[in-house]
C-alpha cells in the first residue's frame, strides 16, 4: 500500500515539474521578430511580414506588419518567381542602416491544405 | 533509506580520483578539446551563441564517463551486489549521483573559465557565467545519473552512450546554451530557463527514483 | 485469413486514392504538380507519428502488465515508425526545396520530426545492444517512459523559438472540397499499411519466440 502511495506522489510530482518547465520555457522565448523596430537594430534575424505586391522591382520589395508599418528589403539573391502568389514571407538578414539585407528569402505559400493531422 | 550515505560518498570520490581514474581521463579530455577548439577560433569574433554551444557540448561529451563509469565498474567488477547487502540500491544510487555531481562541477569549473578567456569574452560576465556553469552541472548530472545506471543494468559498455544519453538530456542542453548565451551577450540570467532546467532534471530525478527499486526487483 | 483482409482492404482503398491524387484531385495553379506529395507527405508523417504513440503506450503496458508480446509491438512500432519519419523528413524536405526555396529551415515541424527520429535511433540502438530478451525488455521500457518525460517538450516547445511556414489551420481555407477525398483515402490507406506491416513484424517476433524459448 505504501508503495502505491509513493507511486502516485512521485507521478503527480513529475507532472507538475515538467509542466512548470513547459509553462516557463514558452514564457521566456519570444516566438518570432514581427516588429520591425527590432529587425532594424542591425543584428542578423527572420522577420515575418506580408509582402506589398505593387512595390516588386528588381531585388526590392517592401515588408508590411500586421499594424500597416513597412520594411524595405533588398534581397542579395534574384526573387523567386513565385513571390507574387506568396502571402507572407520570412526574411533573413540584417538592417544595414537604410535597407534590410536578405540573404535568404522564404516564401509561405497560401494556406490551401490544412496540417493539422500531422501532430 | 539514506544510512552510509556519507561512507558512500566518500568510497565513490576517492575510486573516481584514484590514478588511472576516469574522473582524471574526463578533465584531460575535456581540457584538450576545450584548448583544441578555442585555438583555431582565437582571431574570429564569435557569436555568444556560438560559444555557449561549443562550451556546453564539449562539457557534455567530455563528463560522459563520470556519468557511467561509477555505475559500470561496480556492475562489471561484481561489487554491486556486495553493496546491496549494506544498503539500499536508493542510496547507492544517490550517493554515485552526488560524488559524480561533485566531480562534474569541478570538470566544469576548469573548463569553462577557460573557454570564456580563450574565445576572448569580457572577465566582467565571468562570476554570471560561473553561477550558470554550477547550475548547469548539478541538472545535467541529476539527469544522467539514471540513464548511467540503466546502462550498467544492460550490461552493454560505454559505446553507445552518448546516442543514448542525448535524447534524455537535450531539452536541458538547450535550455543551458541559451541561457550561457544571453549571459555572455547581456550579462543577465534569465529566471525562467533555469527554473525550466532545474524543473525538468528534478522529474527526471524523482522518475528515476521511482523506477530504482522496481528494476532493482524484476533484473 | 484476416491478414488477407488487411491487404484487400489496403489496396482497394490505397488504389485509387494513388491514382485520384496523382491524376485526378484539383490543385491550386500557382504550386503546379509538386503539390500533390501532401497527398503522401500529411499520411506519412501521420504514420510515424501514430507508430511512435503506439510504441509509448505499449512500453508502458509491458510494464504494469510484463506480457513479452507488448515489447515486440514497442520494438516494432518504434522501427516502423523510424522508417516513415526518414521518408517524411526526405520527401518533406524535396518538397519544402520546390515550395519554399528552402530545404531546410528548422522549422517547428521540421525540428520535431528530427527529435523524435533522434529518440527512436537511440531506443532502437539501446534494443539492438541487449541480447537478453527479458532485460532489453525491461530496460528498453524504462529508458522510452524516461525519454516520454522530454517528448512534450522536445516535440512542442523548444522548436516554438522558431515560425512556422507550414500552412497552419488558423485564417487557412483548408482543404478545398474534392481534395479531401484523395487526403482522406491515403490517410485510412497509409493507416491500414501500418497496421499491416505491424501486425507481420510481430507475427515474425512471436513465432520466433516459440522457435526459440
Amino acid at each position: 500500500m505504501k508503495n502505491k502511495t509513493t507511486r502516485v506522489i512521485g507521478i503527480i510530482l513529475i507532472a507538475a515539474l515538467v509542466g512548470l518547465a513547459i509553462y516557463m520555457f514558452a514564457n521566456s522565448v519570444t516566438p518570432y521578430t514581427q516588429d520591425f523596430t527590432e529587425a532594424k537594430s542591425g543584428n542578423t534575424v527572420q522577420v515575418w511580414g506580408r509582402i506589398d505586391i505593387d512595390s516588386i522591382s528588381g531585388n526590392n520589395f517592401t515588408l508590411l506588419d500586421e499594424a500597416g508599418n513597412s520594411l524595405p528589403i533588398e534581397s542579395e539573391t534574384m526573387l523567386p518567381p513565385e513571390i507574387e502568389s506568396a502571402s507572407s514571407t520570412v526574411c533573413v538578414g540584417a538592417w544595414d542602416g537604410d535597407v534590410f539585407v536578405a540573404s535568404k528569402i522564404l516564401l509561405k505559400c497560401p494556406s490551401k491544405y490544412n496540417e493539422e493531422e500531422e501532430q | 533509506m539514506f544510512s552510509g550515505f556519507r561512507l558512500l560518498f566518500a568510497k565513490e570520490i576517492m575510486t573516481l580520483t584514484r590514478g588511472k581514474s576516469i574522473f582524471g581521463v574526463s578533465l584531460g579530455i575535456a581540457f584538450v578539446l576545450s584548448f583544441a577548439v578555442s585555438m583555431p577560433l582565437a582571431e574570429v569574433a564569435l557569436d555568444p551563441t556560438v560559444i555557449a554551444t561549443l562550451i556546453w557540448t564539449i562539457l557534455f561529451f567530455s563528463t560522459i564517463g563520470v556519468h557511467l563509469g561509477s555505475f559500470t565498474v561496480e556492475e562489471n567488477q561484481g561489487t554491486y551486489d556486495l553493496l546491496k547487502l549494506a544498503t539500499s540500491p536508493t542510496a547507492i544510487f544517490m550517493s554515485k549521483v552526488a560524488a559524480n555531481t561533485i566531480l562534474m562541477l569541478v570538470i566544469g569549473l576548469v573548463c569553462i573559465p577557460l573557454m570564456v578567456l580563450w574565445l576572448g569574452v569580457d572577465v566582467v560576465v565571468l562570476p554570471t557565467v560561473l553561477l550558470v556553469s554550477i547550475i548547469g552541472c548539478l541538472c545535467l548530472s541529476l539527469s544522467e545519473g539514471f540513464i548511467g545506471y540503466l546502462l550498467s543494468k544492460a550490461r552493454v559498455g560505454e559505446v553507445a552512450a552518448p546516442i543514448i544519453l542525448l535524447p534524455v538530456v537535450l531539452p536541458i542542453l538547450v535550455s543551458l546554451i541559451i541561457i550561457t548565451s544571453s549571459v555572455l551577450e547581456k550579462g543577465t540570467i534569465s529566471i525562467n530557463l533555469v527554473v525550466v532546467i532545474v524543473s525538468l532534471s528534478l522529474a527526471i530525478l524523482v522518475a528515476s527514483l521511482l523506477f530504482l527499486p522496481m528494476l532493482e526487483e524484476w533484473l | 485469413m484476416k491478414r488477407l483482409y488487411l491487404v484487400i482492404a489496403a489496396s482497394v482503398v490505397l488504389l485509387p486514392s494513388i491514382y485520384y491524387s496523382l491524376v485526378i484531385a484539383p490543385i491550386p495553379e500557382n504550386l503546379g504538380d509538386v503539390y500533390r506529395s501532401i497527398f503522401f507527405h500529411i499520411p506519412c508523417a501521420w504514420v510515424a507519428v501514430l507508430a511512435f504513440l503506439i510504441s509509448c503506450i505499449s512500453s508502458a503496458l509491458y510494464l504494469s502488465k510484463r506480457n513479452i508480446v507488448s515489447d515486440f509491438i514497442a520494438s516494432r512500432s518504434a522501427e516502423i515508425g523510424l522508417l516513415f519519419s526518414v521518408i517524411t523528413t526526405i520527401q518533406g524536405s524535396v518538397f519544402a526545396f520546390a515550395t519554399w526555396r528552402s530545404a531546410w529551415n528548422w522549422d517547428p515541424r521540421e525540428t520535431s520530426i528530427v527529435i523524435l527520429i533522434v529518440i527512436y535511433v537511440a531506443y532502437l540502438v539501446l534494443r539492438g545492444l541487449i541480447s537478453e530478451q527479458r532485460r532489453r525488455a525491461i530496460i528498453s521500457s524504462v529508458y522510452s517512459m524516461i525519454v516520454f518525460l522530454t517528448v512534450p517538450f522536445l516535440v512542442f516547445v523548444v522548436p516554438r523559438i522558431t515560425n512556422s511556414l507550414h500552412p497552419e489551420a488558423a485564417g487557412g481555407s483548408g482543404l478545398t472540397g474534392s481534395m479531401w477525398i484523395g487526403f482522406v483515402g491515403m490517410l485510412v490507406g497509409f493507416t491500414l499499411v501500418f497496421i499491416l506491416l505491424l501486425d507481420l513484424a510481430v507475427a515474425i517476433d512471436k513465432r520466433n519466440e516459440v522457435l526459440s524459448p
